[in-house]
């Protein structure tokens, strides 16, 4: 009797677990990228690129599969946005750096010492007005007994990844497919400020988890309008208290949405997005009557003091490096092709709506229309040069856009299945968004890696000087000290010392000895302490100014002359009360 | 509607975890620092275990289910921050009320929340 062997059949790795063992040997590539950026060496933007890309493309495959389980394709929506949190977190794994980070800090600081909401923040002045991440992370700091960053860090991360699942659900709702809608997630995922700026202590980043839920609850079809009202008006009023501009958005692209369903018969879904509209707007106005009455003016200033800081690719400021010139072609090619999926899913949605097919889905044509914001905010940045200002809209831009981009993606990928090289290319079109976004985002690409100090640079001008030097103040002089400082140490001073950073003070320091004038300025705004850092007087501002504001904005073409900065050593009245060498601090209080 | 597992287990869960939340924040006020962090510790792995069986229950997906729980939860903990801040309460006194808000909440969520048929 002969006995066969029977052969199993092999089993293939599982292609989510492929790809989230691929993801994460890229995140290690990024660490590596930053950690040779720390020691000042080369290669580091090679490993920052390559591991991007190894994140990407495996999750980007696995979603877009034509075989995966609904589980896997959100499981890699996920597992991005996990890869942006840790790649954001690996940046800076001690401290918060960038600017609105300390402001936050600086809230957050406050209800911990004050245990009381809205105490004044100078730095920000509308933070403690929408307190939402700051009562969260206050409530974990207390309770756990955590740092402010540590745990501003858990909740900002666990409110990005859970805004990627919610997302996935709401793209579920609207193109009632669920391969597409998770292409529509990753390409969300791509637009400039979500990889890095979406994943930072801001309270941006909790409201679109409040609002993606808020969607969410009012798009299932499946969940009774009776049993989600209660939760959606919890969501609504979490977000009101969290985010004014996110609180605005879900205002208007639910009304837009409500009415588009209203005109093409699809009366259920017109009356819950109704709803959710008449609530939010209730919620905002009574916030903004009773608890911020000055918010329409902070966001109506906001938008006409935007700076063009974060992408330099088209008109930065005057002492701005200039990008490499392939990093400047790869940023307009994702602008292109950006536009072409947008421009083509819209034609395909409106025909298909024109033929029938889709009648009765309100919400594809509400996301269709809605995706022509994409070229009012490109043409805005183009006139207007407003980076800041327009980069941060396409993250709103995106959660409409990105239907239309993935339903031309799809279309492309479903028409040429037989052509590989055709696939491949458009699999290259979104890396190319990818890596164009990123380099069009956040942050910029003089601080894509971490470790080289710029003086007043955003995140590469917070060093361990600054930190040192902020943390000494905390206990070192009393709290709540008013400081003449420059654009950083006033962060840091506000975020880590709990002081009152002074605005308009730059005459101060361009003045070739304190004079009359500059004592007298002192005297009027009660500046006990002025901060000076040294490297003021070795580096230009990448960013154009030292100070905020500075008179003399963009005109830096050189640093500032020792002598501007010496002068408060031979000043009688300056008392220096802190030296390392690089940072001083002098006491200004008049004598008696 | 579906629902995701037994509300009652769950709700006893978060009963235990709420006192070991207010016990450990209590100890650590005495000085014992890093105790509150066990029931957070002890509690994950249960409520990650959770997410899981509710996700095989119903439709909506695990990832999904214990995504709307966060932002419910970390919802109710801003409102309850905000109502505990304007009746005058100190919010670090407060602020095992906040965080076991969410923790009810997140636990509340995944027993009641709705979703279809796995298909």
């Amino acid at each position: 009797m002969t006995r066969v062997a029977a052969s199993k059949p092999r089993r293939l790795p599982d292609p989510l677990s492929l790809a989230a063992a691929v993801a994460a040997v890229g995140v290690m590539i990024v660490e590596l990228g930053y950690s040779i950026g720390r020691d000042a060496g080369t290669g580091g933007t090679v490993c920052f690129w390559l591991g991007q890309g190894l994140i990407w493309v495996p999750l980007m495959l696995v979603a877009a599969s034509g075989h995966a389980t609904r589980s896997a394709r959100l499981a890699a929506v996920m597992l991005f946005a996990v890869a942006q949190s840790v790649v954001k977190w690996l940046y800076s794994p001690l401290d918060f750096r960038f600017p609105d980070e300390l402001a936050h800090q600086t809230t957050a600081e406050a209800i911990l010492r004050t245990r009381h909401l809205y105490e004044a923040n100078t730095v920000l002045p509308v933070s403690p007005k929408f307190p939402g991440l700051e009562i969260v992370t206050s409530a974990l700091v207390s309770t756990a007994h955590l740092s402010v960053f540590t745990a501003g860090t858990i909740v900002v991360s666990v409110c990005h990844v859970a805004f990627a699942a919610l997302l996935f659900t709401i793209f579920c709702a609207v193109l009632r497919n669920q391969r597409v809608a998770a292409i529509a997630a990753m390409i969300f995922a791509l637009n400039p400020h979500h990889a890095f700026f979406n994943a930072l202590f801001i309270y941006e980043v909790p409201a679109l988890l409040f609002a993606g839920a808020t969607l969410v609850l009012s798009m299932r079809r499946e969940s009774p309008a009776r049993s989600v009202a209660l939760p959606g008006l919890l969501c609504v009023s979490a977000l009101t208290a969290t985010h004014h501009v996110t609180a605005l958005v879900l205002v208007g692209s639910t009304l837009l949405c409500a009415v588009v369903c209203l005109v093409v018969r699809d009366r259920e879904m017109a009356l819950r997005l109704g709803a959710v509209t008449l609530a939010a707007s209730a919620t905002l106005s009574i916030w903004m009557a009773v608890v911020a009455p000055d918010t329409l003016h902070y966001l109506w200033s906001s938008s006409l003091n935007s700076s063009s800081r974060g992408a330099t690719h088209w008109k930065g400021p005057a002492t701005s490096p200039e990008p490499a010139t392939l990093e400047r072609a790869v940023s307009y090619l994702a602008v292109v092709v950006a536009c072409a999926l947008n421009g083509l899913g819209m034609l395909v949605l409106f025909r298909a709506h024109a033929r029938n097919r889709s009648r009765g889905n309100g919400l594809l044509i509400a996301f269709a229309i809605a995706g022509l914001m994409l070229f009012v905010v490109l043409a805005l940045r183009v006139v207007t040069g407003k980076a800041e200002l327009t980069g941060r809209a396409l993250t709103y831009v995106f959660l409409f856009s990105a239907v239309p981009m993935a339903v031309a993606w799809n279309l492309g990928l479903r028409e040429c299945r037989v052509r590989l090289a055709f696939k491949m290319g458009l699999y290259a079109a979104l890396a190319a968004m990818l890596a164009g976004f990123m380099m069009l985002g956040w942050p910029a690409f003089w601080e894509r890696l971490p470790g080289r100090f710029h003086v007043d640079a955003f995140e590469s001008g917070v060093d361990a000087h600054g930190l040192a030097a902020a943390r000494w103040t905390a206990v070192g002089l009393p709290h709540g000290a008013r400081i003449a400082c420059d654009t950083s140490g006033c962060n840091l001073l506000a975020a880590y010392g709990g002081h009152v950073p002074a605005a308009n003070m730059s005459s101060v320091f361009y003045a070739p000895t304190i004079t009359p004038a500059a004592r007298g300025l002192l005297a009027y705004k009660h500046i006990r302490y002025v901060y000076v850092d040294e490297r003021m007087t070795q580096q230009v501002p990448l960013t154009g100014s030292y100070f905020a504001p500075d008179s003399h904005a963009g005109q830096h073409v050189r640093p500032l002359a020792p002598a501007l900065l010496a002068k408060f050593d031979k000043a009688k009245e300056a008392n220096r009360v802190y030296d390392d060498g690089t940072i001083r601090i002098y006491d200004v209080a008049p004598r008696r | 509607m579906t629902f995701a597992c037994s509300s009652r287990p769950l709700l006893v869960i978060a009963a235990v975890y709420g006192f070991s939340v207010s016990l450990a924040t209590a100890l650590a006020d005495l000085g014992a620092l890093g105790v509150a962090m066990v029931p957070v510790v002890v509690f994950l792995p249960g409520l990650l275990w959770m997410a899981g069986a509710a996700g095989v229950r119903v439709g909506l997906g695990a990832l999904e289910v214990a995504s709307m729980s966060v932002a419910l939860s970390l919802g109710i903990g801003v409102v309850g921050g905000v109502a505990l801040n304007a009746a005058g309460v100190d919010l670090d006194r407060s602020a095992w009320a906040v965080f076991y808000l969410f923790i009810v909440t997140l636990l509340a969520a995944f027993a009641l929340l709705p979703g279809r048929d796995a298909n």
